[in-house]
């Protein structure tokens, strides 16, 4: 497999909570791993846990064959309004739509990013003709209108985009060629799917966090050259692949729930099973989702964040605010766990670490169900007794979110992971759960698995099928392979056909992926 | 006269949806131009027939083509406009009412969206009760009405059509949609205030706005929305599982197949064209168009569109009551499995399944 030059590969999760590293050998055995707390610059968490890495294991910069980034940061960025570039945006519609306005169904306060919106000509029908013609002078004119107004960042949606991306690409090349490539442009076609005012939703948002994931990565890049890493840096996106970070950076919107894909991803493969229900204990919060053959289910409805609704799947995760840092309050006859919780301050907070706070994590110490090094059980004040009736309120919570994936799946294996897995007694549901080695890492282990993918999603006549399908199976094989994965082990992992009623000539919306592993050499 | 305001949108919306049994498309598009529309007002008049002058021009409208089609290429915000004024200029009679030509899926925003910006009443009443892919599938072809047809699209192309019957009505109006892009917006069957109430559905708006909040109240309630549903349209309840099979393809025009739905005990498969139409338990028919099938998803109680379905997805499956229109003869052989190519007779579900409880299912 390997040459012998590049031996290792590092995933690293940045979550609310803690920032985790796995360094993963050639064979995905995982030779060295940390877990520090994530800062509020966040690059600074990556370079202690890298130099940590660095120092322990006395591998050489050149073994790392690519560091591999997972992270929230960008969900936390639309939760908290950080720093959002003002959009423009620019419809390519020569119909001219005035039924909805851009951002219609907003919260207010994030409604504030979007400057105005001007519809030009441009747009194409269903069966592929154009609704007008691209005008360039349109173009420069509306482009200059927003700049007026104090644009920022630049969203282009044109009608049937993901069907035919070829205005979009136009437009791009003109904003860029008038504004010296001072504006960024997001374009909707490169987010994808059908469902114009989603992809607007998504492409407006995509153009907002530009500005502060561009930070965001470009900080973790100097940390690597800092460190002497000059290995290919990834970031693994909500399907569960990475992208480059050129691409990240001009497409943030891409990795917004990379988190929990990565966490139930690396959960199956540190267990060795293809299908299980996964449940990720973190510091403020846990998931729980289902892995089929080796695929997170993904969810039925639409997908919404910060209250906006987008167009690209998800992973059906459910969550509660409990984790290792929730407060823990005990009236009367009730027991609370959550929602609040000391997050990335609870070996501070807490009461074993000199705190004043209860935590979830201060019941496991009392309860002797694991050992922190420095932490001192005995501060606890609650009895064993009332231990033990906190951590059966947690066990209950954890069985509801178990019931929630239904009783079909009744017989298979539960993973879990996360840093608060070991904070629960071992012998949950007959043994039916596994807590597989590594089970606090495994969200930087996933990041670290993440493979290369690239997908087609097109509209297309399924007049002659199987030579058309086999056309765009081949498509997503060669982009895949052109965004640098492997040839050897590349495959076709999805295809969904949704057939168009209405419309002659068999027309269907098809979407293809293919994946497949980063070279090894 | 009732106002119908913002507030009743939402639960129109859910309720739309279920009245659509798998077709008429999902209303969230529609429903938030209607809502845009109505924002400026803050509300529309639904008026009912006994409000009806007899002189009144009323006009069914709605949106046809493909879903996917309109999802993308939104509309302007003008065609009904266009179309109306098209409509007065050819008839020479200024319009006076509007009403949903079907209540199930996205056509129940339409009338909402021009009565907000033409300020005119909308009936509470519909031509279908239901969803269903055909526009001669209307009880105002049922009962003998005949008018011309006016189509319009989102670049300003307008066509009125004089057909022989509606049958042929439907199919030159569909060729046109496609040209138009597969999106277009029309009126079909005008009616006046005399015929109204024989040759419609009476209070499809008000009802589907009850579903609606019934829905909504008992997921407030942490309670199941489908007893709710059943309980308020009198409905049944088939059964519950798992979707472990979907063939689907598009066959003139439409999409046709079979989705197999499982648990451990039973097999259940329903046929679709657009809609939901014939339901199997264990190979038995138990429930056929036009009583209206409806899938929920199991757990958030969501209505399932048949473009919609999704391989392991948990539902449960009931039916309720047809419009009592479409259980004559007549009707029947408009709308009933027959005419979709089913070999099985109507069997009303009030008359079948008396043994089917969800105690059966757990």
């Amino acid at each position: 497999m390997s040459n012998g030059k590049h031996k290792y590969k590092i995933g690293i999760d940045i979550g609310g909570t803690n920032t985790d590293l796995a360094l993963v050998d050639v064979d995905g055995g995982i030779a060295a791993h940390t877990k520090t707390t994530t800062t509020p610059e966040i690059h600074n968490g990556v370079k202690t846990a890298l130099k940590y890495i660095i120092n322990e294991t006395k591998i050489a910069q050149g073994d790392i064959a690519g560091i591999f980034l997972g992270t929230t940061q960008i969900a936390n960025a639309i939760h908290q309004q950080d720093d959002l570039y003002r959009v423009g945006v620019l419809r390519l519609a020569g119909h001219n739509p005035q039924s909805l306005p851009s951002c219609y169904s907003w919260p207010a306060n994030l409604k504030k990013t979007l400057v105005d919106t001007i519809t030009i000509d441009g747009g194409f029908e269903c069966h592929g003709d154009p609704i007008t013609t691209l005008n360039p002078s349109q173009v420069k004119t509306a482009v200059e209108n927003l700049l007026k107004k104090k644009m920022e960042s630049l969203a282009v949606i044109g009608v049937f985009a993901s069907l035919n991306p070829r205005q979009e690409l136009l437009v791009k090349e003109i904003v860029q060629d008038m504004t010296k490539g001072k504006i960024p442009i997001s374009l909707s076609h490169q987010i994808g799917g059908t469902g114009f005012i989603e992809r607007e939703n998504s492409t407006i948002l995509n153009a907002a966090l530009k500005r502060i994931m561009a930070n965001v990565f470009k900080s973790l890049v100097s940390t690597c050259t800092d460190l002497g890493l000059a290995c290919p840096i990834w970031v693994t996106q909500n399907n569960g692949s990475i992208l480059d970070l050129a691409h990240a950076i001009e497409y943030p919107i891409l990795t917004i729930s990379a988190g929990p894909t990565n966490s139930f991803m690396g959960g199956i493969k540190l267990a060795k099973v293809e299908d299980a229900i996964v449940i990720d204990i973190g510091g403020t919060s846990t998931d729980i989702g289902l892995v089929r053959r080796g695929i997170p289910r993904r969810c039925f409805n639409n997908s919404e964040i910060g209250g906006i609704t987008l167009n690209f799947p998800m992973p059906d995760v459910y969550s509660i605010a409990m984790g290792g840092g929730s407060h823990i309050h005990i009236t009367q006859n009730k027991i609370e766990i959550g929602p609040r919780s000391s997050g990335n301050k609870t070996f501070s907070q807490a009461v074993s670490f000199g705190g004043k706070q209860l935590t979830l994590t201060d019941i496991a110490l009392a309860l002797g169900y694991v050992e922190i090094q420095g932490a001192r059980p005995k501060n606890v004040s609650l009895s064993h007794k009332g231990c033990k009736a906190v951590i059966d309120e947690a066990i209950r919570k954890i069985y509801e979110l178990i019931a929630k994936i239904g009783p079909d799946e009744s017989k298979l294996p539960i993973v879990m992971i996360g840093g608060g897995s070991s904070l629960m007694p071992k012998n949950l549901l007959d043994g039916r759960i596994i807590i597989p080695p590594f089970a606090h890492i495994a969200n930087a282990y996933g990041a670290a698995l993440a493979q290369i993918s690239a997908t087609v999603d097109t509209v297309v006549s399924l007049e002659d099928r199987q030579s058309v399908l086999e056309n765009l199976q081949q498509q997503a094989i060669q982009a895949a392979i052109q965004k640098g994965a492997d040839f050897k082990n590349v495959k076709i992992t999805d295809i969904e056909i949704i057939p168009y009623h209405y419309v002659p000539n068999r027309m269907a919306r098809v979407i293809v992926r293919a994946s497949g592993n980063q070279p090894v050499s | 006269m009732k106002k119908l305001t913002l507030d009743n949108l939402d639960d129109l919306a859910i309720g739309s949806a279920i009245l659509g049994s798998g077709g008429g498309g999902d209303p969230r598009y529609s429903y938030m131009m209607a809502r845009y529309e109505m924002e400026k007002k803050g509300f529309v008049s639904l008026i009912n027939y006994a409000e009806l002058k007899p002189d009144d021009l009323i006009v069914p409208i709605g949106f046809m083509g493909a879903p996917l089609a309109e999802m993308e290429k939104i509309q302007n915000g003008r065609e009904f406009l266009m179309l109306f004024d098209v409509l007065e200029e050819t008839l020479k009679k200024k319009i006076t009412v509007v009403m949903p030509f079907e209540i199930g899926g996205i056509n129940a925003f339409c009338p909402l969206l021009v009565a907000a910006q033409r300020g005119l009443p909308v009936l509470d009443a519909d031509t279908m009760g239901r969803a269903f892919p055909e526009a001669q599938m209307s009880s105002c072809h049922l009962m003998g009405i005949t008018s011309p047809g006016f189509i319009t699209d989102s670049l300003d192309n307008t066509a009125v059509i004089h057909a022989k019957n509606s049958l042929m009505m439907e199919k030159i109006g569909r060729h046109i949609t496609v040209a138009m892009g597969s999106s277009s917006a029309f009126a079909y069957f005008l009616l006046n205030g005399r015929q109204a109430e024989k040759c419609t559905v009476p209070k499809s708006i008000s009802k589907a706005i009850a579903i609606g909040k019934a829905h909504r109240k008992s997921r407030e309630n942490g309670s199941d929305p489908l007893d709710a549903i059943l309980t308020l349209c009198k409905g049944i309840y088939i059964g519950t599982g798992k979707i472990v099979d979907i063939d689907r393809a598009i066959s003139k025009g439409f999409l046709k197949g079979t989705v197999t739905i499982q648990n451990s005990h039973e097999k259940m498969e329903l046929g679709f064209q657009n809609e939901f139409l014939v339901a199997k338990r264990n190979e038995k028919i138990v429930a056929t168009t036009p009583d209206i099938l409806i899938l929920l998803e199991e757990d958030t109680g969501t209505p399932i569109t048949s473009d919609s379905l999704q391989f392991g997805l948990k539902v449960n499956l009931i039916a309720i009551p047809a419009p009592t229109i479409w259980t004559s003869q007549a009707g029947l052989a408009l709308v009933g499995p027959r005419h979709f190519g089913y070999d099985v007779d109507y069997q009303p579900i009030n008359k079948t399944n008396k043994s089917s409880s969800r105690n059966l299912v757990a």
